[in-house]
């Protein structure tokens, strides 16, 4: 049966400070994909592209077309795709769709993102712009949202500061061995309590860096390679189960539950009910980690666990490497690093290398088949799902 | 009746640079009686257009829950303390005032002439703490 296959894939390590410009990066996550794909360039038929604040930052605009001259690979249908911290997911999504409505052969989808191009007030204010002006005109930033979602949830659950610095602690410890990740160093429990306050109760710790670098997939469907033609692997590749997305509320304060985020919900059921399976169902899951509260609120949205459970389960390990459902193998964007426009891409291809199980043992899910990635924009307006299988 | 010359003078006098009222009012549909905080096109019960929408002071609210930033844009003071209050049913995050230090479940209304941010816009009410029986 023909499916949407992702046959290869590959992005460069996310860092805080990355010299290579915009282009560059992507074009650099594109050439690997294509190579890991095993097709030639010239197979190449549709890109797209996802970066969240080149414009916003004074970097190039038009990225679309811009990576397709420096590719080499003018002729092709190109867009570019933005949806704040949930560009890349979406620009896979438009890349899958492409492939499924027969508009693609084979789609190249890349995110990238420069953050270090500015300096960091003038992409907190970049950012911050994405909310509402009632919630901009009273300083509102993410990590802002992030407090009052953390502080209620402790409050609600009667969980300790350490449920938190243990997601937090695992996503670090994951990291360490990720040859792409921003951090491969461990940080305990005790270095994430005492690390600066950010938002009450949120510590420098809990939350994501601000990141330079690009990620690629290349997808077309698996029986693309029967009678020989380029991408012979794609009947072997990973393969997108389902995909779906839904927005929420714009301002966060709209919601009817300080601790729901209901964009995470409907997008999981709609993801579920698509490929008919449940949360029991998924081996490796990436878990939009900005704050290591969101971890916990939508592993619980997602159904995972039942909700003020996640902060216990995740103290118990069940998250971590070795647990029932390891949860951000490669680190997270807590310490794989959160270049906005690339960090659903990368959870795309830090899912394709579990599901393929070609990673060293120290990183691999063990006999994982299938997995989910769940990219968030904002503070939950849109939640972006994907679940592959092997 | 139609487009926003229908709005009194007053109440354009009073929006902001974004169109935005004064932190402490919430919008009032008049023709189905919707309240709502952060301003939008239309209606989201019945779909009126911004002529019918006219804005009320929100009164009392009640903490759902509270945070202390630190690290807070250039343009904003630091520390930054935010209150997400329900006002019957109207939700919103504000500043809070002074050295206010609300939990969830206590109750709380607009007060004062603050800069919210250092960008030139008008003065702003905070939320402030109402103790028992004030
Ligand atoms: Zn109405």
């Amino acid at each position: 049966m023909s499916r949407i296959a992702l046959p290869g894939v590959g992005m460069t390590r996310f860092t805080s400070s990355d010299d290579r410009s915009l282009v560059d990066l992507a074009a650099t996550a594109c050439r690997r994909a294509v190579v890991d794909a095993g097709i030639e360039r010239g197979d190449v038929t549709s890109l797209h592209v996802g970066t969240a604040l080149a414009e916003a930052l004074g970097q190039q605009s038009g990225l679309g077309n811009a990576l397709a001259g420096a590719l080499g690979v003018e002729g092709v249908a190109a867009d570019r795709v933005e949806n704040t911290s949930a560009t890349g997911a979406t620009a896979v999504h438009r890349g899958i769709e492409a492939v499924a409505s027969g508009a693609s052969d084979v789609a190249l989808v890349v995110g990238a993102e420069r953050m270090s191009g500015a300096d960091t007030s003038a992409v907190t204010d970049a950012i911050s712009r994405l909310t509402h002006t009632r919630e901009y005109a009273q300083g509102l930033t993410l990590p802002s949202f992030g407090g009052l979602a953390a502080g209620a949830y402790l409050d609600r659950h009667d969980a300790p500061r350490e449920a938190l610095a243990t997601v937090a602690a695992k996503n670090h410890r994951n990291a360490v061995a990720n040859e792409v990740a921003q951090f491969r160093r461990e940080v305990s429990v005790e270095e994430a309590l005492d690390s600066p306050v950010v938002a009450e109760p949120l510590r420098l710790y809990d939350c994501c860096p601000m990141s330079d670098g690009a990620a690629a997939v290349v997808v077309t469907r698996s029986d693309r390679g029967e009678g020989g033609d380029s991408v012979s692997g794609a009947d072997h590749a990973v393969g997108v189960a389902a995909h779906a997305s839904a927005t929420g509320t714009h301002p966060v304060a709209e919601r009817p539950d300080p601790l729901a985020i209901e964009s995470v919900r409907v997008a999981g059921e709609r993801l579920f009910d698509a490929a008919g399976v449940g949360p029991d169902d998924v081996d490796v899951a990436c878990i939009h980690d900005a704050f290591t509260v969101l971890e916990l609120i939508e592993l619980e949205e997602l159904g995972f666990y039942e909700p003020g459970t996640a902060w216990e389960a995740t103290m118990d390990g069940e998250t971590a490497m070795d647990g029932a459902l390891p949860v951000n193998p490669g680190g997270g964007l807590k310490a794989r690093g959160h270049p906005l426009g690339a960090t659903g891409v990368s959870q795309i291809v830090e899912l394709v290398w579990q599901l393929r199980g070609d990673l060293p043992d120290e990183r691999r899910v063990d006999g994982a088949t299938r997995g989910i990635a769940v990219n968030v924009a904002g503070f939950g307006n849109n939640s972006v799902c994907t679940m592959l299988e092997a | 009746m139609s487009g926003d010359d229908s709005r009194s003078e007053a109440e354009a006098d009073d929006r902001g640079r974004d169109g935005d009222p004064p932190a402490d009012r919430a919008f009032v549909c008049r023709e189905c009686g919707r309240r709502w905080y952060y301003t939008k096109p239309q209606c989201p019960d019945c779909d009126s257009d911004p002529s019918a929408h006219g804005t009320e002071e929100l009164g009392e609210g009640t903490v759902r829950a509270v945070t202390r930033v630190e690290v807070t844009p250039a343009d904003v003071r630091s520390p930054n303390r935010l209150a997400l209050a329900d006002f019957d049913g109207v939700g919103l995050i504000a500043q809070v005032a002074g050295d206010d230090d609300p939990t969830a479940g206590d109750h709380v209304a607009f007060a004062g002439s603050f800069t919210l941010r250092g960008d030139g816009d008008r003065p702003q009410p905070r939320l402030r703490v109402i103790e028992d029986g004030e």
